[in-house]
């Protein structure tokens, strides 16, 4: 909503400078976004009378203008003037708002001693074509800036809904203002319409649809233009001056928040019927579009079909024109909630629709009515007598209790019940104080206020919410948190210990990349923006992809990166929702040095997991060889605790690299961070131990094909609790060993509990494996 | 006679010439051993005029400390001289690079969710969690926003395919109901942190962002409460000297309800193009919960009292770090979180 300072000032008398009225309104909920300050700069452009008007070209008119030293000549190319016309005019040396001073200029060989203005160049108005024609009584020699009251402030306030409700007019801002400053707003007449002999007949199919349908008759009575006050204050609130008769209907719809509708009324066929649209209908509206109407949509309609769509936009056939002189101006509540749903569907976002869509006060209707029944002689027009209603003004809501107590509990403020009630009066409520506390009245336009909080939130509003003091609140007991949060935390810090940053992707996601990673979209978006976020991630494999093909393409390498986040999943009805976490690895893990630089393989991103599992207290880990199809047939693993799956890593199959973008080797892995917290170990400390190890080296020849962990798991079972710790330090292929075969060299480290172990109890235990590994797997010392 | 003085000189010269351990060693045999001369004169003692005797064996021990000594000192030269060597042959160009190690970090927005959750737990609140597919009813007819509501147009939705009633959560408030709803009527005090959705993509806006709320909910507590906690927040993150400014708003879930403004970080309330010349910056909406979504919780709003507040952990992030595109936090591009 925008409002000038001018119009608050004609409506509550002299005011604050603009910068504190920006502030009051501001600390009121009104929150003023902007502060423009039209026609400023305007300087020495004065009131002078057309004297003369002489054709120098076709498009160039010369004017001889009387001016308070005499005369002067200026050349225009405007059409708009006659000769007695009061224009503003700035002689050479005089400056324009948008920086411009004035000289002497020659058009077509006629000198020009400065310029005559239009709206625009004034900075008051959207108007260029022709020269603002000031009224008659505006004195000759007068300065411009001064006689129009230049500059003047225009607040541009952003509306919270509640707010939107009862300040989307000058008066419901004028309201606002007065309480913080002490002023009174005077109230503003309303009419109830005696009906006339000659109405049409009006049906409401269900008053839901409008619980009050009013209207009056006005004929036009001279042709006149709209006064320039009233252009000004429409201009000021952002719209255009278009007929007398429109310009009077929106100018009440800004003072008092009524929009109405006026139509032609012998383009009326017969009488008025607000219904439903029927199904299928069809209007044009008056912008020229054919809208296809929804059997929720309000519509106003005659004889011959609909004539406007209630609240929203009228169509062209029964809309006033130049030769109107006779209109019947709809007043009336329309239900805000169809309103609004049509107003969204057709995204016509009308200053009438989005008003009814806030909701109105129930009587507003008849105080709009009596207000253009008032003004309508400035624009040449008569309201007749009467006029017509169907329905009726709802009864006021009975009085809010509320406790004075209540009001100060809830604001930390300690004020007395009377000082309440005064409080409340200033907004203009009516409060009755009563031994158990508060009865009170809110204003008509406030249908915002409903229960006891609203009143005291009025309550805070007047007094001022810088009263409130500012102190810590007792503490409650403690509540267990989801573990998961620690987890999350504690498991990026792991790989961020090991040199991953951390990575925040879309949970919206492309479903089709999701599909071609080999884990379809199972939770998708009915509305989605767009394709490419149009299903919840299944996996966090996809966003870290496509970061690392983001980085690449942009010339970054050595790219390590975490995420944690949700995957969403679906089983039988429901959307599962699964904490995740997933790590990449790409290109040399440091960056170019001269100590060489290895690009990043399987067993970095293994051993990666491996410590960060390891930070985490998850023990047992094992790893399989997996079947992912989305990785490398040969270079890929599942990972198990104890036997709990908890993921997967591997490098990504070449033919899905490529297809996102990525031409280097890359490697992913994801868990699932409640199979991890699952499997966490409780964090207890195990005794040192109390006796040296023996350390032995064995290098064993098996088949290339064994795997290692099926060896390593022989040796744990047959060493036991004497195996303190173990090491694969080489792994040969090649001669001396013999074909097919492979050797393993690890480091065994062997202790007892209970005591020293002597070397023949290591000679004893290293032959009982040998034996074990022979038998099982044909293995020997090489 | 022994001329002791001569003999100690020439030892004396033996010993500093030595030019390692072995030398000296040598030179320790040759003077101080058993066959050496001072040995042998102080075995010939006995043979010297009694009157002389005395004096000569205090020389000849003189001598002899004076030589242990003086071996001992040029052991230590020999030692040090050999690892001041040493360390010369080792010496190293010191402005070469070191070897580089990938050092890892946190996203900016991680960072600025640990600062927020970190200021509240210190003020006594603690996590709670909910789903991001969340039921319509919690989203918003529990908080007191029922279809049609204009309120809702602000929270432009997405909608879960094949799932009616179900919606991507347009806030963090639904975790406001299940944390009441968990705990009724204990006072409570919960702050919730995680992914919300709207439908709307520019500079400024994600269609996928990031919230923080905090929840009060108890006997007595009032704005002030509310006041109290929200500058225990600003400071905690903003700084000490942090300015406060609330103006009345609406939320239809908070009422009386209030934004909050904190003096710009950028001009220090000077006005600035960020401030937009108002010397403030707007960061968290905040307010009394309303009575509605105190009885859908499970509270009596005859008894109890509650006071919420939401912060976007992207704005925070923002202003804290000086972001100026909300899209950059959601690129993964390393040349931005290596910042961090
Ligand atoms: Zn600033």
């Amino acid at each position: 909503m925008r409002i000038s300072h001018e119009w608050l000032t004609a409506l509550l008398g002299p005011l604050p400078a603009p910068d504190d009225v920006a502030r009051i309104l501001t600390q009121q909920g009104l929150e003023v976004e902007a502060l423009e300050l039209r026609g400023a700069g305007l300087l020495g452009a004065v009131v002078a009378e057309v004297a003369k008007l002489e054709k120098v070209t076709e498009r160039l008119t010369r004017v001889t203008l009387r001016t308070a030293g005499g005369e002067a000549v200026c050349v225009t190319g405007a059409r708009n003037l006659s000769p007695g016309n009061r224009v503003p005019y700035a002689p050479p040396g005089a400056q324009l708002p948008d920086g411009r001073t004035l000289e002497v200029a020659e058009l077509h060989g006629v000198p020009s001693h400065g310029m005559l203005l239009s709206a625009d160049e004034i900075g008051i108005g959207p108007d260029h074509d022709g020269i603002l024609i000031l009224p008659q009584n505006a004195p000759v020699g007068d300065d411009v800036a001064h006689w129009l009251g230049l500059p003047d402030a225009v607040y541009e306030i952003g509306l919270t809904p509640s707010f939107a409700q009862h300040c989307q007019s000058a008066r419901g801002i004028a309201q606002e203002l007065a309480a913080p400053l002490g002023l009174r707003l005077p109230a503003a007449a309303s009419e109830s319409l005696a009906p006339r002999e000659e109405a049409p007949r009006v049906t409401v199919d269900d008053p839901e649809l409008s619980p009050l349908y009013a209207g009056i008759w006005l004929v036009r009575t001279a042709q006149v233009e709209t006064p320039l006050w009233m252009r000004r204050r429409l201009w000021s609130c952002g719209m255009r001056s278009v007929s007398p008769i429109v310009d009077l209907t929106n100018y009440v719809m800004l003072e008092v928040g009524q929009p109405m509708h006026p139509f032609a009324q012998e383009k009326i066929q017969g009488g008025i019927h607000v219904r439903c649209a029927a199904a299928g209908e069809r209007l044009l509206t008056l912008d020229g579009e054919e809208r296809a109407l929804d059997p929720s949509d309000i519509v106003i309609a005659d004889a011959r079909g609909a004539v406007a769509i209630a609240g929203v936009m009228g169509s062209a056939r029964a809309e006033v024109d130049e030769a109107t002189d006779r209109v019947f101006l709809e007043s009336a509540l329309f239900s805000a909630r169809r309103v609004g749903r049509t107003m969204r569907r057709l995204g016509l976002r009308s200053e009438a629709a989005q008003r009814f869509a806030h909701g109105l006060a129930a009587d507003l209707p008849l105080r709009a009515v009596a207000r253009v029944r008032e003004l309508a002689p400035e624009v040449g027009w008569q309201a007749l007598p009467g006029g017509l209603t169907v329905g009726g003004v709802a009864p006021e809501a009975a009085p809010i209790r509320v406790e004075a107590a209540y009001v100060r509990t809830l604001l930390g403020l300690d004020l007395t019940a009377e000082r309440q009630a005064a409080a409340l009066e200033s907004l203009g409520f009516s409060v009755d104080v009563t031994e158990d506390g508060l009865r009170v009245r809110a204003p008509r336009d406030r249908i915002d206020v409903r229960g006891a909080c609203d009143v005291a939130e009025e309550v805070l509003r007047a007094v001022g919410i810088d009263r409130v003091a500012a102190v810590l609140p007792p503490p409650a007991p403690a509540v267990a948190e989801p573990e998961i949060y620690g987890l999350r935390r504690s498991a990026l810090g792991a790989f961020m210990a090991l040199g991953y940053r951390v990575a925040v992707s879309y949970s919206l996601v492309d479903p089709e990349l999701l599909a071609r990673i080999g884990q379809p979209a199972e939770v998708t978006i009915a509305n989605a923006l767009s394709g490419d976020l149009a299903a919840l991630r299944t996996t966090l494999r996809l966003g870290l992809l496509q970061a690392v093909a983001r980085n690449l393409a942009r010339g970054v390498g050595e790219i390590a990166l975490c995420e944690a986040g949700r995957v969403f999943h679906r089983q039988g009805g429901e959307v599962l929702e699964e904490e995740s976490l997933g790590f990449t690895l790409c290109g040399p893990r440091a960056p170019l040095s001269r100590f060489g630089q290895q690009p990043v393989d399987f067993f970095d991103l293994k051993g990666d997991l491996e410590a960060a599992l390891s930070a985490l207290r998850v023990s047992d880990v094992e790893m399989r060889a997996g079947s992912d199809a989305a990785l490398h047939t040969g270079r890929q693993a599942e990972v198990f605790a104890a036997g709990r799956r908890l993921g997967s890593i591997g490098e990504v199959h070449p033919d899905i690299a490529e297809q996102l973008g990525i031409s280097e080797r890359v490697l992913i892995g994801e868990i699932s961070l409640q199979a991890v917290l699952a499997s966490e170990r409780p964090l207890v400390a195990r005794p040192l131990p109390r006796y040296p190890a023996l350390v032995r080296d064995v290098a064993l020849v098996v088949d290339e094909q064994l795997p290692y962990d099926e060896v390593r798991r022989e040796v744990a079972d047959v060493l036991g609790g004497l195996l303190a710790a173990d090491a694969l330090f080489d792994v040969f292929v090649g001669a001396p060993v013999p074909p097919g075969k492979k050797s393993l060299a690890l480091r065994l480290w062997l202790r007892s509990p209970e005591r020293t172990l002597a070397e023949a109890d290591a000679e004893e235990a290293l032959a009982n494996l040998l034996r074990r590994l022979g038998d099982r797997f044909g293995a020997h010392l090489r | 006679m022994l001329d002791v003085e001569a003999l100690r000189g020439e030892a004396l010269r033996d010993i500093a010439a030595a030019v390692d351990e072995a030398q000296l060693e040598q030179a320790r045999i040759e003077w101080l051993g058993r066959k050496g001369p001072i040995a042998d004169a102080l075995r010939g003692i006995k043979n010297a005029p009694p009157d002389e005797r005395r004096e000569l064996g205090l020389a000849l021990n003189r001598v002899r400390d004076a030589l242990e000594s003086a071996m001992e000192e040029r052991r230590a030269a020999l030692k040090a001289s050999s690892v001041t060597a040493r360390l010369a042959r080792e010496a190293l160009d010191v402005t070469l690079p070191g070897r580089p190690r990938a050092i890892g970090g946190p996203h900016p927005l991680q960072l600025a969710e640990d600062a927020l959750v970190d200021a509240l737990h210190a003020l006594g609140f603690q996590l709670a969690d909910g789903p991001e597919v969340e039921s319509e009813e919690l989203n918003f007819e529990a908080l007191n926003i029922p279809a049609d509501h204009p309120a809702r147009e602000m929270h432009d939705t997405f909608f879960v395919e094949g799932h009616p009633g179900y919606v991507l959560r347009t806030h963090t408030s639904p975790v406001q109901i299940r944390a009441m709803r968990r705990h009724a009527p204990a006072p409570l005090r919960v702050v919730t942190v995680g992914r919300v959705y709207r439908r709307d993509d520019d500079v400024t806006h994600s269609p996928v962002f990031h919230q923080m709320e905090g929840l009060a909910v108890g006997e007595g507590l009032g704005m002030q409460h509310l006041k109290g906690t929200l500058y225990g927040l600003c400071r905690a993150i903003f700084g000490q000297d942090v300015r406060i400014r609330l103006r009345p708003s609406y939320f239809p879930f908070t009422e009386p309800s209030a934004e909050v403004d904190i003096g710009c970080v950028f001009c220090g309330g000077d006005g600035c193009r960020i401030c937009k010349g108002t010397g403030f910056i707007e960061i968290l909406g905040s307010g009394m919960v309303h009575p509605h979504v105190l009885r859908e919780g499970g509270y009596d709003p005859a008894r109890h009292t509650g006071f919420a507040f939401g912060v976007g952990v992207e704005r925070i992030a923002m202003l804290r770090y000086g972001v100026d595109d909300i899209r950059l936090f959601f690129q993964s591009d390393l040349r931005l979180l290596r910042q961090f």
